[in-house]
């Protein structure tokens, strides 16, 4: 009994990294209807800045974060201005090419910026454990746990009660409508990509924490947020935050209880199940353009 | 294009001395260059594959690392179990290829093409763990040797398999080119531009797919027992997400329309960078931008950018620009059939015509009920159509017109009642089926195939009759000679009757609104359906123009014996043209009777003129 908890508790605070990154996977697809392939490889460049910034050069972690905010700011703001604005809409997987165009340029600057090496990105997280009612806690993973749900509650508080939120969500929902009503299609679009790139970058850092920073290391948690925000619907950003802790659960216990190969090829069966069952996941709704 | 396509076949001569100038020029590469040729031909084949499925049938994927993969293990599992050398690898490879691609395909009869695309990704990871954990076939992350290229007992040096490989590129390029090339390939061609109006020709979406990801999976798997022999060394690492991209990636810069795009894109990524020397991450950071510039600048590629090139430079070019091409309506003409229409419709009196052509069947219409959530569209029609008559089908905005004409075609379901074509009762078929029992349509907001041109859709519009399968396809069969040529004449004929003789070369979207409309109404006519649903043909023409569309297509219809469903919101043309009107208001039926006697009826004029 135990150890099914202690399974259910691992896998809470993984699937909170899982929901992070599958919210910025699904804020984009919401108002873009689009894939975003350079989704890791944004994250990890910007965590790549923060322990430049703050190991490599030696100016303290408040310095990092702050140098990749403004990176994820940046990169975000640069993606929207040069690949997506010029692409313009119409076919829906020119968006999703090109941002596969992306990754592969993100990917190979990294390292040629950075080096191949393996890093320790000398995240400022507690470490040790705790243990609470018989069940062992990891300290960094609860941080890392609490950080994703303020993300994602802060996220939420920004699309419903900011004007800018709320023009996203009109956005997503009938672009050309929201356009019509005074909704600025560019603002919208450019803090979308930005507001996805931050978060990006905070699951990037999340994830280096508690394994290691070296080339598309997060390739392996896109594929998982991915999973997540396919199961939530994608088009949904609850359900991408359920969709990433049902994930990080279920992992958890298949690691606990079965064997390794369905644990590798979780990911991908869910995937699966969803799409030949419900393609609109838990809480997406299928819109004729995909259908 | 145009050029290449008026001698049939050039295209195969000039793709065969590309291949024997590689032949020529092999004797002086050395080993590496070798190698890196050959890796170049390997990837023009992936690259082909995604011209089939991505250009053609409008299906990207990121899981052809995954067939890439299993060409190779086949490879291996060949030469382990068997004697067979290449002969029995490519066989293998092949048949495992195809069967993979059908199994990734088959999720499409019920998904959309992101969603597929999606299920593609999934596919690529798990194909790549799978090849990971089969340590016997595979040797796990350790990789495993490939034994020398062997064919019929000999065994070949590198040089000798990159002609080995030329070979089968070519056998594989002019597979694909032939299956492009015909009914096949224009129904791919047609389900990537219009789905709606591909299915009303009798095209299953899914299974079109399905056949695409086969084909495409076949020639990957092909040049995957190339690739095992070329590398020599494989391991599971090798067939990751990674190499699923840039195999998309070569076909997208070289031109997904054009399986030579394929080749330019395989130099541009796999050939030059090693030819230069350009090492390391720089080389994919290159590549990377140039995809991204040319998604943005050039959707076409490296070949739609020459093919442009040579429409606007080259010799035989057009020098009509695009906005002067308007067709005057021939009123005259038209007129003296309308009046034979007219006695014809009196003297026809509810009674089947003699028809001259395929002769008509008749509609019956039970009691059908459409309801979209709350709204009920349509409400219990019903109606009789006999067989060879015209029916006019009018009603106010809303009335349930379109919809009514959809429940008939099949896209969308019926709540209620039967809909019947001749004896057949209709129930769940899907669209595609319907086309087989004779019903053909028109759209009221066109749904053309953009990019092709207007023979294109005329013969797209044949699909169902095409009288020739794949294979008498690919191999070039007499069955296929004679169906391509009898269905151009077909084409030829039709177009020359709406007037659009002049106009077959050009693609559609240059084409004046009026044209565009001819243009749909040819693609549903030239296979002589026995029911012919025209929805609004007339909808945003001039009068004139209206008149001459209607009145043409009547005639043809008259002579081959069809019945027409026509609806239609200018009265008077309904008025003149048809044996019967039926008029709907809120779903209902309000009255259905010959042209004069609605005319005189209260509530219609109520409902249509507003009292």
């Amino acid at each position: 009994m135990s150890a099914f908890l202690q399974a259910i508790v691992n896998g809470l605070m993984t699937g909170g990294v899982y929901a992070l990154l599958a919210l910025s996977i699904a804020l984009i697809f919401k108002t873009m209807d689009a894939v975003n392939f350079a989704t890791a490889s944004m994250g990890a460049f910007c965590a790549f800045l923060f322990f430049q910034v703050g190991t490599i050069l030696n100016l303290g972690w408040v310095a990092g974060l702050a140098v990749s905010i403004v990176g994820a700011v940046l990169l975000g703001w640069a993606v929207e201005r040069g690949i997506v604005r010029p692409l313009g809409s119409g076919d829906l997987f020119r968006l999703v090419l090109a941002t596969m165009g992306l990754d592969i340029v993100l990917n190979n600057a990294t390292q040629i910026f950075f080096g191949s090496g393996v890093q320790n990105i000398n995240a400022p997280l507690p470490s040790g454990g705790v243990a609470i009612a018989g069940l062992n806690i990891d300290l960094t993973r609860l941080v890392i746990l609490g950080v994703a749900v303020a993300g994602a509650v802060v996220l939420g508080v920004v699309l419903r009660y900011t004007n800018l939120g709320v023009g996203m969500r009109a956005y997503a929902q009938d672009p050309q409508a929201a356009t019509l009503m005074g909704v600025p299609a560019r603002t919208v679009s450019r803090w979308t990509w930005i507001i996805s790139s931050l978060l990006g970058l905070i699951a990037a850092i999340m994830v280096a924490s508690v394994s290691v920073l070296s080339v598309g290391f997060l390739q392996g948690t896109f594929i998982s947020a991915f999973t997540a925000a396919v199961l939530g619907g994608l088009s949904s950003l609850p359900g991408a935050v359920a969709g990433g802790f049902i994930l990080g659960v279920l992992e958890a216990l298949s690691i606990a209880y079965a064997p390794r190969a369905v644990t590798i090829a979780l990911p991908v069966l869910i995937i699966l199940v969803v799409l030949l069952i419900r393609p609109a996941g838990l809480f997406g709704r299928l819109s004729a353009s995909r259908a | 294009m145009k050029a290449l396509a008026k001698v049939p076949g050039r295209d195969v001569l000039l793709a065969l001395l590309a291949i024997i100038v590689v032949f020529g020029i092999s004797g002086i590469l050395t080993g590496y260059q070798a190698y890196v040729v050959t890796v170049v031909v390997i990837f023009t084949i992936i690259g082909a594959s995604h011209t089939v499925l991505f250009g053609a049938a409008g299906q990207p994927s990121v899981g052809h690392a995954a067939l890439l993969g299993a060409g190779v293990y086949a490879t291996i599992a060949v030469s382990r179990i068997t004697s067979f050398g290449m002969e029995g690898e490519l066989v293998a490879g092949i048949v495992v290829g195809a069967l993979i691609g059908v199994v990734i395909g088959l999720p499409s009869l019920r998904i959309g093409s992101l969603y597929l695309a999606i299920a593609t990704l999934a596919l690529c990871i798990v194909a790549q763990q799978i090849y990971f954990e089969w340590t016997g076939l595979t040797g796990g992350g350790a990789g495993t040797q490939v034994p020398p290229p062997t064919l019929f007992g000999t065994t070949y040096t590198p040089l000798g398999l990159l002609y080995i490989a030329l070979v089968v590129m070519g056998v594989a390029m002019l597979f694909a080119r032939n299956l492009l090339r015909g009914r096949q390939g224009r129904a791919w061609n047609a389900v990537r531009t219009s789905p709606l109006a591909a299915s009303s020709l009798g095209m299953s979406l899914g299974w079109q797919k399905v056949g695409a990801f086969g084909v495409s999976g076949a020639m990957v798997g092909c040049a995957g027992v190339l690739y095992a022999h070329t590398v020599n060394y494989v391991s599971p690492q090798d067939f990751s997400l990674e190499l699923s991209i840039v195999t998309l990636v070569i076909a997208i810069i070289g031109g997904q329309r054009y399986l030579w795009g394929a080749a330019l894109g395989a130099i541009f990524v796999e050939g030059l960078p090693e030819m230069l020397r350009t090492t390391g991450e720089f080389r994919y950071v290159i590549y990377g931008v140039v995809f991204v510039v040319i998604m943005i600048f050039f959707p076409g590629g490296f070949a739609g950018g020459i093919v442009a090139l040579w429409r606007r430079f080259g010799p035989g070019r057009k020098r009509v620009a695009p906005a002067e091409i308007e067709l005057a309506p021939t009123a005259t003409i038209v007129e003296a059939e309308l009046a034979q229409n007219t006695a014809h419709n009196t003297a026809l009196g509810g009674e089947t015509a003699q028809p001259a052509g395929g002769g008509g069947v008749g509609l019956s219409i039970r009691d059908v009920r459409v309801a979209f959530g709350g709204v009920t569209a349509v409400d219990g029609v019903s109606a009789e159509i006999v067989p060879g008559s015209v029916v006019g089908l009018v009603g106010p905005n809303g009335a349930g017109k379109t919809t009514l004409l959809n429940a008939v075609s099949g896209f969308v379901g019926v709540a209620g009642g039967e809909i019947a074509v001749g004896d057949t009762l209709l129930r769940a078929r899907r669209p595609a089926q319907r086309r087989a029992l004779g019903v053909g349509r028109t759209f009221q907001n066109l749904s053309l195939h953009e990019g092709l041109t207007v023979m294109d859709h005329l013969m797209i519009g044949q699909h169902a009759v095409a009288g020739y399968g794949s294979v008498s396809q690919v191999l070039r069969l007499p069955p296929f000679v004679r169906g391509e040529r009898r269905m151009r004449v077909d084409a030829v004929e039709t177009a020359e009757m709406l007037g659009l003789a002049d106009l077959l070369d050009e693609r559609v979207e240059n084409l004046a609104y009026g044209v565009q409309k001819r243009v749909d109404v040819a693609r549903a006519v030239v296979a002589r359906p026995r029911l012919l649903l025209l929805d609004e043909p007339a909808a945003g023409l001039t009068p004139d123009e209206g008149d001459d569309l209607v009145g043409r297509v009547l005639v043809h219809s008259r002579h081959v014996g069809a019945t027409v469903v026509l609806v239609e919101h200018n009265i008077e043309l309904v008025m003149r043209v048809t044996d019967r009107v039926v008029a709907l208001n809120f779903g209902r039926v309000i009255a259905d009777d010959v042209p004069d006697v609605v005319r005189r009826q209260d509530d219609f004029v109520e409902a249509y003129l507003g009292g």
